[in-house]
């Protein structure tokens, strides 16, 4: 039997008076690698960020976040790394890319600063990018969308996390350097046995690197299960109506593209 | 499009030719094509490949070195001050952030006034009743008239973009990556809206976009585009089923695909 990782119950958040999230449960088993689907307002990255306990104060919470492996509650850095759409908004922009990996690592691991600096090198090895050694010095302006990512995800990964929750990690980013992130992430994932955490709107995406789904619409828990069972046998209207509007490359053009009725999703 | 139309180009662009270097703006090389009326291109490439500088120099918001861009056979490329103001209800753009594109202390009201009066376009007194026309065309009641950009949801704002684009009533409207920011349902929503917009006035639009499964649903034809050249053209399923150049193909192998 494979061992939960995260297991959520009955988690609602609410802002003010506004209900963010109702009564969510789900499992995510170790080394499971789970889409969080949903449009804007869906409460996806509140989810998200209510395991990665970044929610603001004015959030309140109630229900179970549990980690059934860990004898202590999970560290943010140290036990789970957070990778968020802008790498912009995560970097700081006065500090080279470096020192920011290294200081995480310090942090977490208690290594003085030419070890972090060393492993600073190795991080950014691992995520690909280029003469990793002469770009401790850059500083986050003089990269590309794409090596910001990288940079972040380094950062993520500097406190060696067991799971990784990326929240919508590549949207900014045009189809081909998403394509690599993806790539890069999966791969990084896989070999380390990270457990994944992914909020995307993209169905197709999901179909393609996650094993579990989770559906959210308005703030509920639609539908969750296995990938193919999400998509193959949708249940759910919401569902069926997400996938509806996915185009692919083959699509047949029509006079107009498929939209969602909201009215009959109730 | 029928050949009647394809034989009435809208946009003539030629020999377009930019530097590199401009702000680390991509350059332009030998850029030639054209797009007729009821007719939408897409022009496709990677980041850097140089999609937004031909926008630019389209919508004559930079200079080209070289090369001619022609509005209905009319050579635009050197116009400027009154001549080009006087051109340029004909031409307008669509942008992917309509949050950056507003003033964002001006209401809708306003936002749609202003192409009104600076290009004289309605009496004052008629100034409300064309915008409540515009406003109902986009799918937004008159209600929307007093809101704020900020008040309005990403879809809303990217309506009233296109309610600004076609109060002029343009020839040609440059959208760039006008959907990419946009939740899936509202994205099919907006695109629907252009398709009967197109099918009421003809109106030629070129599509900027780097997400080819919606080229695909929207364009006729599409240019590929890298480092500033035009690598493949041809109609958007012709070049999708057969892709010739190294570039396009990456772009498709990019594409996310469905598994069920």
């Amino acid at each position: 039997m494979t061992e939960t990782y995260l297991r959520v119950r009955n988690l609602r958040v609410n802002y003010d008076q506004t209900a963010a999230l109702h009564d969510v449960s789900f499992d995510l088993a170790r080394g499971g690698r789970l889409a969080v689907i949903g449009e804007s307002g869906s409460g996806k990255s509140t989810l998200a960020m209510a395991i990665a306990g970044l929610l603001p104060g004015s959030a309140r919470t109630e229900g179970a976040i549990e980690f059934p492996g860990f004898s202590h509650v999970p560290k943010l850095g140290k036990d789970i790394g957070v990778l968020f759409q802008d790498p912009s908004g995560s970097l700081d922009p006065v500090m080279n890319i470096g020192d920011q990996i290294a200081e995480v690592v310090m942090t977490h691991e208690g290594t003085d600063w030419i070890s972090a600096r060393v492993r600073a090198v190795e991080l950014l090895d691992r995520v690909r990018i280029p003469k990793a050694l002469s770009r401790l010095n850059s500083y986050p302006h003089e990269l590309s969308g794409g090596q910001k990512q990288r940079i972040a995800l380094a950062a993520a990964l500097a406190g060696n996390p067991s799971l990784l929750i990326a929240d919508e990690p590549t949207s900014a980013l045009d189809t081909v350097v998403q394509r690599h992130i993806v790539n890069l992430l999966d791969e990084l994932v896989r070999d380390s046995g990270l457990t994944l955490l992914f909020v995307t709107h993209d169905i197709a995406l999901a179909s393609e690197r996650a094993d579990e789904i989770a559906v959210l619409y308005k703030g509920e828990l639609v539908e969750a299960g296995s990938t193919a069972k999400v998509l193959g046998q949708p249940e759910h209207a919401y569902t069926k109506a997400l996938i509806g509007t996915h185009i692919a490359l083959d699509t047949p053009r029509r006079k107009r593209l498929a939209e969602i009725d909201a009215s009959k999703l109730q | 499009m029928t050949e009647g139309a394809r034989a009435l180009p809208v946009l003539e662009v030629d020999n377009l030719a930019k530097r590199f270097g401009d702000r680390g703006a991509a350059g332009l090389k030998d850029v030639t094509f054209a797009v007729a009326q009821d007719e939408t291109l897409a022009i496709v490439g990677a980041s850097g490949s140089g999609k937004t500088t031909l926008a630019r120099l389209i919508m004559r918001l930079a200079n080209p070195e070289a090369g001619s861009i022609r509005l209905h056979g009319r050579d635009v490329t050197r116009l400027h001050g009154e001549p080009l103001r006087r051109m340029r209800p004909r031409f307008q753009m669509v942008f992917q952030d309509a949050l950056a594109a507003f003033n964002p202390r001006a209401s809708v009201r306003r936002i749609l006034e202003d192409p009104l009066r600076i290009h004289g376009l309605a009496e004052p007194k008629d100034f409300d009743a064309s915008i409540d026309t515009v406003l109902e065309r986009v799918g937004l009641g008159t209600e929307f008239r007093q809101r704020l950009p900020l008040e309005l949801s990403g879809g809303q704002r990217q309506r009233v973009a296109i309610a600004r684009a076609i109060l002029t009533r343009p020839d040609l409207i440059v959208l760039d990556e006008p959907v990419s920011a946009l939740d899936v349902s509202v994205r099919a929503q907006i695109l629907n809206l252009l398709l009967d917009l197109q099918d009421e006035t003809g109106v030629a639009y070129l599509f900027i976009s780097h997400d080819l499964a919606v080229v695909r649903a929207f364009a006729d034809r599409m240019i590929v585009m890298e480092e500033g050249r035009i690598v493949e053209d041809g109609t958007t399923e012709g070049v999708l089923a057969a892709p010739q150049a190294k570039a396009t193909r990456i772009l498709i192998d990019a594409v996310p695909r469905l598994i069920r």
